[in-house]
């Protein structure tokens, strides 16, 4: 970063009570793992690591990394500044190369870190292997790796602090108000996730966009935000590609936190999938003129792509779950069925990274919310009649 | 993250950590661990996080460290 002590020096907290300030608002990853900043940064500081700020919008729909760097990227950097780990720390901002984020990153003079448009390219581990020199991969962690460590081919690895855009705009935010900040923090939220917290509102809804939010906050009025979802509107994706398939009927009693998405993951998995959550902060409402179905199996498709191919359960689950659902979407069979969800039980928890917890989670979800449909197909099937019927569904 | 399957309290953990990158699916753990890791069906390790029988002894899991072809095995730590 064109990093000048200036900007370093304007910062009047020491480093630990910046850690304190952080832990008494309890401010956590805004990512999607959310875990605490202050252990996180806490670790930083005694293993003198770099940090990577990630404003990568990784998930599917997301905008909220892009919107702070273009209406707030002054807080964004002073934040960077004040959560350095220490004091020859290097600070880069990770955008995704080519991206609006990358063009307005660099023209503000930031030492930008380009990551290449894959889904799993801006994981945590992968933004820190790319930052070495090595490929834009997750690595396997046997700690985190804000301790350094090593990848899977024994090279050395820095320590390295990860934190999202928005955590670290969050703290600025935070920082800024000194000791009254934990306070007004804690005025947005729950008591368990606190905080005022980005959502991007996308697909069929009246106004897409970036809006400002916080857990606990009822999904219906979370989409009001955006305008609301059109009348049509029968399917809400909350999380993207790691999140958790809703029918709107859902969305009019639930509530966008931890706890209230939880339920959502795998529900006809006798939890063997991982709980749903409110992930990276993304809504979207599915066109209800498509085959949902026909839609999700093209999320899963993606999902499949988007395997950085080092992990056996990744780069051979996903696919065969993929051709499982586009199977189901075409000649519906209890048979498939079954042997869908048996694989969705078997890929959790075996990848140097979440993406295949994340898209066995979303399939699972959506088996759940979709049961009508598949239903629906099932019969329609068996009576010699087209499978869907959606209207502008390519299968109809 | 390695695997560190389900560590549920009151359930013994795998005795082995498999780094799911180097892994090439070999398998050979799942001969020198039976009961305690299983293939699945695209023949890469699962761990159980119960061991049917008894639990692995110190030897097999050294064993089946130094046999993995990959290197993919280590102790918990």
């Amino acid at each position: 970063m064109t990093t000048t002590s200036a900007a370093a020096t304007s910062v009047v907290t020491a480093p630990a009570q910046v850690a304190d300030l952080l832990e008494s608002a309890g401010l956590t990853g805004r990512g999607g793992a959310l875990f605490s900043t202050a252990t996180k940064l806490r670790a930083a500081m005694q293993s003198k690591a770099d940090l990577v700020v990630n404003a990568c919008d990784g998930e599917i729909g997301a905008a909220k990394d892009g919107w702070i760097v273009a209406h707030h990227l002054e807080e964004l950097l002073a934040g960077a500044h004040t959560l350095r780990p220490h004091r020859r720390a290097r600070i880069v901002v990770a955008a995704h190369r080519g991206s609006r984020t990358a063009g307005l990153l660099h023209a503000a003079g930031v030492d930008v870190l380009e990551v290449p448009h894959r889904y799993v390219s801006s994981e945590e581990s992968a933004l820190v292997q790319l930052l070495h020199g090595g490929p834009a991969k997750p690595m396997t962690k046997t700690r985190p790796f804000v301790h350094g460590g090593r990848d899977s081919r024994g090279r050395r690895i820095r320590p390295t602090l990860v934190l999202n855009a928005e955590t670290v705009w969050r703290a600025q935010q935070i920082l800024a108000r000194g000791a009254d900040g934990p306070a007004w923090f804690r005025s947005h939220g729950t008591a368990q996730e606190p905080g005022p917290r980005l959502v991007t509102v996308t697909g069929h809804v009246a106004r897409p966009g970036v809006a400002e939010a916080a857990a606990g906050i009822a999904l219906r009025d979370l989409l009001d935000l955006a305008g609301g979802a059109l009348p049509e509107a029968r399917h809400v994706l909350v999380g993207g590609l790691g999140g958790v398939l809703l029918t709107t009927g859902e969305t009019h009693t639930g509530v966008w936190s931890r706890e209230g998405m939880a339920p959502f993951g795998g529900r006809l998995l006798n939890a063997t999938v991982v709980p749903g959550s409110m992930g990276a902060g993304v809504v979207t409402v599915l066109d209800p003129a498509r085959c949902p179905v026909e839609v999700l199996g093209e999320y899963i498709a993606y999902g499949a792509g988007e395997s950085a191919g080092q992990c056996g359960p990744c780069m051979f689950g996903l696919p065969s779950i993929a051709q499982d659902w586009a199977l189901l979407s075409r000649t519906p069979d209890p048979a498939v069925l079954q042997r869908l969800r048996g694989r969705l039980g078997l890929v959790r928890g075996r990848g140097a990274c979440h993406h295949p917890d994340g898209v066995a989670r979303l399939a699972a979800s959506a088996l759940s919310a979709l049961e009508p449909h598949l239903l629906d197909h099932l019969s329609r099937a068996a009576a010699g009649r087209p499978a869907c019927p959606t209207a502008r569904s390519s299968h109809a | 993250m390695p695997d560190t399957s389900t560590s549920t309290q009151g359930v013994t953990r795998p005795p082995v950590l498999v780094d799911r990158i180097r892994c090439s699916g070999h398998g050979i753990c799942a001969q020198t661990l039976p009961g305690a890791v299983t293939l699945d069906e695209w023949g890469y390790p699962m761990l159980a996080a119960q061991p049917r029988g008894e639990s692995p002894g110190s030897r097999d899991i050294d064993l089946a460290i130094d046999l993995c072809p990959a290197r993919a095995l280590s102790r918990r730590l």
